[in-house]
């Protein structure tokens, strides 16, 4: 009979016990790589949320479609304007199906004094379907509605910031704000929006949280049709470019291809964005997975080393009694020990890492259990891969022989 | 009565590079429930691979072992190491103790192999301490022991699984003179109480204390002297 695993991992306990530096430089390797795996993991799925909800702050199925202000070749002449007009859009919910929200845009830069304070914001001229297409969410009151854009209402709703700076102290709903030489009545307030990481990278350089929303009707009665672009939500992100296009061509047509436009898509920064991640954490997979095989491969030594020095104890064992299966189990289990232990110190030691980190950035950081599990179960396949052969050529050995070395 | 052991024409080869050597050319041999024997030969005459056969340590190139019954020639590792478990003990010259073992799990050692609970193992190993005269120095490890109590530990040891047969290779090898002795006395009170003993020594004096001494020369039995 095989002896019970109990003992086997005493004996295995029993000869690590020994061998304490060794043992402890042995599963250096180990703890570095699977420490390793859990900060990539969490710092890569945290990096990716993080990225992920401010590119949210757009709306992944945006589209945002400008004139295009390059000269056309062979023209001698260039046409003013905008190239787009607030009746062009009418329709084009109608035609083209996969256009989910659409809202014209006209953009200032404008002066807004409350109680003496003045603040300068970003004043866009929208529709009642702005709020979706940026996922804005409303702190207090309410967003535009249909009924303020017929009729001409005057009333707004502000970014976080606008609140902040021009009602320090009281809720800004309900009160006149003068935008402009216009007076608007505030009824709404937007939640606070974050793109700090997008603007450090220099993707997005104006402040969300400075802007102020009027109905588009109110510019179209001051300043005419014109309007400055048209900002859509295209009901899927993979719809978004294609959507985009057709929008160009129906206003090419309708303009009889006087003015060229262009698009951005949000669809194209997530494409981009992954793209990035994917590369970036592949290498780091790499290298962690390098990390690991040195790991692996020391521990690979050490229990080669540990089997030759210790061919007597085989042949003693032998002698005693002990199967071939017995003294592979228990070379075997002391792989496996060793480098569980390391599993455990790594996934303790990369906890810790995750726990600094996330003390200086000042955020919390998601922590994947799947990334713990993986890394305990990489260190188990270490242990069993590396303990192998060395535990085979222990158990192959023949007694009369492992009694005489010395 | 049939023997407890019968070796039939057994040969043992060993390849060295290119050339063959052989170390056991032709040997026979029974052995009596009782017996103690000791293997008495110069250096290379295959005492020592005789009785590495007869332990199942080593196995011949030819011939047929029969142990009581049992066809020993061709078994597999699992017959042989419980063979080996249940049937034998051994003491060897280099006492061959587990240096990080005390002497208590030295002993209890041999039936952790047999699936022994560690209490009784424990129990018993300490009764063998104690018929060696050492159960004082259970809690030691065998570099704080003497030479000679490092013996007696491997004596307890190959006893304390109840064995029919000790298989000794030159016990007394690493001892002085006055060791050997109470180790030889030791081993006789052994095979009083009903063990076959067999010993390898090339100390003539050793082997005078067996009764059958067989002399080995050049892997073949040239006398048998009971």
């Amino acid at each position: 009979m095989t002896i019970p695993i109990k003992e086997i991992i005493f004996m295995s306990l029993e000869s690590l016990r020994l061998k304490k530096l060794r043992t402890g430089l042995a599963m250096l390797g180990i703890i570095i790589g699977v420490a390793g795996i859990m900060v990539i993991g969490v710092m890569g799925t945290t990096g990716k949320s993080l990225i992920f909800d401010e590119i949210k702050t757009f709306g992944f199925e945006t589209v945002w479609i400008y004139r295009k202000t390059t000269p056309q070749k062979g023209r001698s002449w260039e046409p003013k304007g905008s190239g787009i007009r607030h009746d062009d859009i009418l329709s084009l919910k109608e035609d083209i199906p996969s256009i989910r929200w659409i809202t014209p845009v006209v953009e200032e830069k404008e002066w807004a004094h409350s109680n003496g304070v003045e603040h300068l914001t970003r004043l866009h001229y929208v529709n009642e379907t702005f709020i979706h297409i940026e996922n804005d969410q409303l702190h207090s009151g309410r967003f535009l509605n249909k009924t303020d854009i017929m009729s001409l209402r005057r009333v707004c709703v502000i970014g976080h910031d606008v609140a902040q700076k021009l009602f320090p102290s009281n809720s800004p709903i309900g009160e006149q704000l003068l935008v402009g030489n216009t007076f608007y009545k505030v009824i709404g307030v937007l939640k606070e929006k974050d793109r700090d990481f997008l603007k450090s990278i220099g993707a997005s350089s104006e402040n969300p949280n400075g802007r102020l929303f009027v109905p588009i009707s109110i510019s179209l009665q001051k300043n005419g049709q014109e309007i400055d672009y048209i900002q859509l939500s295209a009901s899927s992100a993979d719809l978004a470019i294609t959507t985009a296009k057709q929008v160009i061509t129906y206003l090419k047509d309708r303009h009889q291809h006087i003015f060229d436009y262009h698009f951005s898509a949000m669809k194209n920064y997530i494409d981009s964005a992954n793209r990035i991640l994917g590369i970036v954490s592949w290498m780091l997979g790499i290298s962690v997975t390098i990390a690991i095989v040195v790991g692996g491969i020391g521990i690979a030594n050490i229990m080669t080393i540990s089997v030759i020095e210790r061919v007597k104890e085989i042949g003693i064992r032998k002698s005693l009694g002990a199967r071939d299966p017995d003294i592979f189990n228990q070379f075997l289990t002391e792989s496996i020990i060793l480098t569980s232990c390391a599993g455990l110190i790594g996934i303790i030691f990369g906890g810790l890492i995750i726990l600094i980190l996330m003390i200086f950035i000042g955020k919390p950081l998601l922590f994947p259990m799947s990334f713990v599990a993986l890394s305990f179960l990489i260190s188990l396949t270490v242990g069993v891969i590396s303990g192998a052969f060395p535990a085979t050529w222990a158990s192959k050995q023949n007694p009369a022989i492992a009694l005489r070395y010395e | 009565m049939s023997p407890l052991i019968k070796l039939t024409s057994i040969k043992k080869d060993y390849m060295i590079g290119q050339s063959q050597l052989s170390v056991l050319k032709n040997v026979s041999l029974s052995v009596e429930q009782g017996d103690f024997i000791s293997l008495v030969g110069a250096s290379g005459s295959g005492k020592t691979t005789l009785l590495n056969i007869i332990g199942c340590l080593d196995q011949a190139s030819s011939g047929e072992y029969l142990f009581e019954t049992i066809n020993l020639s061709q078994a597999n590792d699992k017959k042989r190491s419980s063979f080996r478990s249940h049937t034998l003990g051994f003491v060897f010259q280099q006492f061959n103790l587990i240096p990080h073992y005390t002497a208590l799990n030295n002993v209890a050692l041999a039936l952790t192999y047999q699936g022994i609970s560690k209490s009784e193992r424990e129990s018993r190993a300490l009764c063998l301490l104690e018929k060696v005269g050492l159960k004082d120095r259970a809690t030691h490890t065998p570099s704080e022991l003497s030479g000679g109590e490092r013996q007696r530990v491997s004596i307890a040891r190959a006893l304390v699984t109840n064995p029919k047969v000790i298989l000794a290779d030159e016990p007394t090898g690493n001892l002085d003179s006055a060791t050997s002795q109470s180790i030889i006395a030791l081993l006789k009170t052994i095979h009083n109480e009903g063990k076959t003993i067999i010993l390898v020594t090339h100390d003539m004096g050793v082997a005078k204390q067996a009764k059958r001494t067989i002399y080995m020369k050049d892997g073949l039995i040239v006398e048998d002297s009971k």
